[in-house]
């Protein structure tokens, strides 16, 4: 009996060992045609979340609901602190409020003055996060708006305070959000008031680093750091936090936006934005590529005769 | 006899797609939207090691394909690096249970362990090759300590909770486990 199936096994081992074999190559193959043609896999990166996790949201907003009240729950133990921190903060919050009314006057009567009208573009698309990238080593958000919505490429998504992240990966009805914090991220920034410019670049840290800045005797901590709209990546002056110095003596940015809880993000629209179709495109934009003499001949003729 | 114990391997099949769909999708909820200074282990790995030292029949490679090839998609991972490493790993965890059928619990840990740091290396190996930027090395040895250190905790659920023990030699299905598929 059992020899009997010691020769079943003969056949049946091989096959299954082939079987692993091809499909470590294909999984292989799969990753080498990502590295060669990442804008391509990434598009269907994106079809495959949309087809597959807003399906799930009926799941996902309750799960998280009920994980987020048991976590609340925890934290009542320290109501009473956080009740006198939260009326300390009060106090400070009214003489500003006040000061800000004063100034939402003036600016208001300085608009006046000039007859100004704000720019109608700016206006903007609400969404809900239904899911995170749910690696440690990416910082995304998934929100529940996309192609249907009018959701494009590069659009910046705020959440009340401050610029959270940009759209990358657009589906039909999710779109993905690339935070501040992601080690992709890079976005151009300027110092105020002294004016320098600078990139705000994410590295898996809650504050992310500045690089290429110019002169740092001329920043100090303290210093708001806003979009400054280059190359046509984000517009300018969102607000992104403040400039604060780390015990290594780096500049880093402590973000506005409340990273704690995302939950409802403000997509602005944004019809100015550069589009990324190509590889190519990202080291040559497109209206610097000068047209080469027309050589080749039109294929229309041949395909008809 | 025959076709209950095949048909429970299948029972098997579908518990595990269900088991590793759902840590997922618990991976995916947006509960911790601020970086961490260090990482999370990786169950799903431990599941699948797990499942391929003690019932390898419930785990064939096609099945580990597709779920782990899913996760890098909806993890934002490079897509299938690691769903090959795994297929990979599993397999040789397979073929190195088959050699010795009665494994004692911590050599069962430590052939997963093996299995773990040998992926961790060759991920970051593969990427530098390929010119990827590579995720910051406190993050990625953090996450591969915590797979080392949860894969008991996951082992042993397996076992409690579901019954997934070792099929040993006096066993009946063991030759069902050994033989066909």
């Amino acid at each position: 009996m059992a020899q009997h199936r010691g020769k079943q096994e003969d056949y049946v081992t091989p096959i299954r060992r082939l079987i692993t074999a091809v499909v470590v190559l294909i999984l292989f193959a799969i990753f080498i045609v990502w590295r060669i043609d990442s804008p391509r896999v990434e598009r269907f990166r994106s079809h495959v979340i949309d087809q597959y996790v807003p399906s799930f949201a009926w799941a996902m907003a309750p799960v998280t609901g009920a994980i987020n009240l048991v976590r609340d729950f925890q934290s009542y133990t320290a109501l009473y602190e956080q009740n006198q921190e939260l009326r300390r903060e009060l106090q400070q919050m009214k003489s500003w409020r006040e000061a800000a009314l004063q100034l939402e006057q003036e600016n208001a009567r300085l608009l006046d003055l000039n007859n100004l009208r704000l720019d109608p573009k700016f206006t903007h698309i609400s969404g809900i996060v239904m899911a995170d990238s749910g690696s440690p080593f990416r910082q995304s958000v998934l929100l529940n708006i996309g192609k249907q919505d009018g959701i494009q490429d590069g659009w910046a998504a705020m959440d009340g305070l401050g610029l959270v992240g940009r759209i990358s990966g657009v589906g039909t009805r999710s779109s993905r959000v690339i935070l501040l914090t992601d080690p992709y991220s890079q976005i151009p920034a300027i110092i105020q008031p002294s004016g320098q410019r600078v990139f705000v670049v994410g590295d898996n840290t809650a504050a992310p680093p500045i690089d290429f800045i110019e002169n740092p005797d001329l920043v100090r901590a303290g210093d708001r750091v806003v979009t400054s709209g280059e190359g046509g990546i984000l517009p300018a002056g969102l607000v992104i936090g403040q400039l604060a110095m780390d015990p290594n003596g780096r500049l880093r940015v402590r973000l506005s936006a409340d990273y704690e809880r995302l939950e409802f993000l403000r997509v602005l629209r944004d019809y100015g934005t550069v589009q990324i179709s190509d590889p190519g495109e990202l080291v040559i934009p497109q209206d610097l590529i000068i047209e080469a003499p027309d050589a080749t001949p039109k294929p229309d003729g041949d395909s008809n005769g | 006899m025959d076709n209950s114990a095949s048909s429970r391997i299948w029972w098997f099949r579908i518990l595990f797609f269900i088991l590793a769909m759902a840590v997922i999708f618990f991976r995916l909820l947006p509960l911790e939207t601020l970086p961490k200074t260090w990482a999370g282990p990786d169950i799903l790995c431990a599941l699948i090691f797990a499942w391929s030292l003690r019932r390898p029949q419930a785990v064939p490679s096609i099945l580990i394909a597709i779920i782990v090839l899913s996760e890098d998609m909806l993890l934002q991972r490079e897509p299938g690096l690691q769903a090959a490493l795994i297929v990979i790993a599993a397999a040789w965890l397979k073929l190195s249970r088959s050699y010795t059928p009665d494994m004692s619990a911590l050599r069962e840990w430590m052939s997963a362990t093996i299995a773990i740091v040998v992926i961790m290396l060759s991920t970051r190996f593969i990427l530098i090759v390929f010119f990827v930027p590579l995720p910051s090395l406190s993050l990625h040895l953090s996450q591969m300590i915590m797979t080392i250190l949860v894969y008991p905790i996951v082992a042993l659920l397996t076992h409690f909770v579901i019954g997934l023990r070792y099929v040993g030699p006096n066993d009946t299905d063991y030759a069902q486990s050994r033989g066909r598929s």
